[in-house]
């Protein structure tokens, strides 16, 4: 049983350790603001299409084919320019598509760095996206998280055979239960 | 061989100290990646004591000390906004709910609308906090919850680095099962990240 438990505690490890060191490096960015993830790079073009169809979400798979623009699809009504307004996004990029005129489209992609993205992709919230890509990251993420419990059930399952470590270990697990334990229910039920 | 016999502590003690953040940031992951689904506020009412025609942010923290809200951090300007009467709103969020504090400024009246936050909201609230976020003034306890939060974050760096370190030293699993949950999941990861990028 012994090397069963370590087996798929080393295998789930390793599978989960990319994901996880992602998160690791988001949360800095976050919670202590490493390298600026609000900074965003602007990009604005104009693009001839014949004629601009009535619908602009029908212009989305040619933008596609086009310039690469991918991501979750939008169209609102502008109140400022009193126009609809395409916006295409996915996590750290987002692109407005407006009519210039009758065969030509203005459009302006809205990128941030590194960071920006790294944040996005910590908050996005995966299943609720219309965008594949983004639903794909949320089953990963989720992914993640479920295999994050196996791995810390083997782990305690490990440490439990372990008879030299037992004390020590008794001390930090019982330590941190009994400090979290404490905390959160004053933070919650006081 | 002792520097092994470290690192294999450290991997043990550091997981074993951080099992509540790991269950926390397991719940949270899986809960921020489900569909939120909207629910009806509480709403009570009360009426600010003092002066009105005060900066925005003392009216905020004058609102935060009359209602006696413990585990609120202080209102600092990023929490404060414009309703669409003109009224100003304080949006915050405590460990028991989110909550939206209305206050008229001729009649002092203020609005509290409260959402109670669910198991897996308050796990997704309770792995958000850290030093950036809250100071010794916000309260003892959020302070001390922010203290295990830091050091787990450090230990989610310690974990996979340890872990891969003894796996290449170890090598008691058959390598290429191992190499392929490893670089599976490297696989994985680009192919997500070239369709968001």
């Amino acid at each position: 049983m012994y090397k069963l438990f370590r087996n798929i505690h080393l295998l789930t490890g390793l599978f989960i350790t990319p994901f996880l060191l992602i998160y690791a490096f988001s949360s800095l960015f976050i919670a202590h603001g490493f390298f600026d993830p609000s900074a965003v790079t602007d990009k604005e073009w104009e693009s001839q299409q014949g004629a601009v169809p009535e619908s602009l979400l029908s212009v989305t798979e040619q933008l596609g084919q086009q310039y690469g623009v991918h991501g979750h699809t939008v169209v609102h009504f502008d109140e400022v320019l009193e126009q609809e307004v395409l916006i295409i996004t996915r996590p750290g990029t987002e692109y407005r598509v407006q009519r210039q005129g009758g065969d030509t489209l203005f459009i302006r992609e809205r990128s941030q760095n590194f960071a920006g993205l790294l944040k996005m992709l910590h908050i996005t919230a995966g299943f609720s996206s219309g965008y594949l890509a983004e639903s794909l990251w949320g089953v990963a993420a989720v992914c993640t998280g479920l295999l994050l419990l196996v791995l810390l059930i083997t782990g305690i399952v490990l440490w439990s055979y372990r008879a030299r470590e037992r004390v020590i270990g008794q001390v930090f697990l019982v330590g941190s239960i009994g400090y979290c334990t404490v905390v959160l229910a004053v933070l919650r039920f006081s | 061989m002792k520097w092994n016999i470290f690192i294999k502590q450290v991997h043990l003690y550091a997981g074993l100290q951080a099992t509540v953040a790991l269950i926390l940031f397991a719940v949270a992951v899986i809960a921020v990646s489900l569909p939120e689904s909207d629910s009806e506020p509480e709403v009570s009412y009360s009426r600010l004591e003092g002066k009105l025609d005060v900066e925005d942010l003392q009216l905020a923290l004058a609102m935060h000390e009359q209602l006696g809200l413990r585990f609120e951090g202080v209102p600092e300007p990023w929490m404060l906004s414009s309703g669409n009467q003109g009224e100003l709103v304080l949006t915050m969020k405590s460990p028991r709910a989110k909550r939206e504090l209305s206050l008229d400024r001729d009649t002092g009246m203020i609005t509290i609308a409260s959402w109670p936050l669910s198991v897996s909201e308050f796990a997704n609230h309770m792995h958000q906090e850290h030093f950036g976020r809250r100071r010794l003034s916000d309260g003892v306890w959020l302070w001390a919850w922010s203290l295990y939060i830091e050091v787990s974050i450090v230990t989610i760096f310690i974990l996979p680095v340890t872990g891969v370190y003894l796996w290449m030293v170890g090598r008691k699993l058959n390598q290429k099962l191992a190499v392929a949950s490893l670089f599976g999941s490297l696989f994985i990861m680009v192919m997500l990240w070239h369709g968001l990028r």
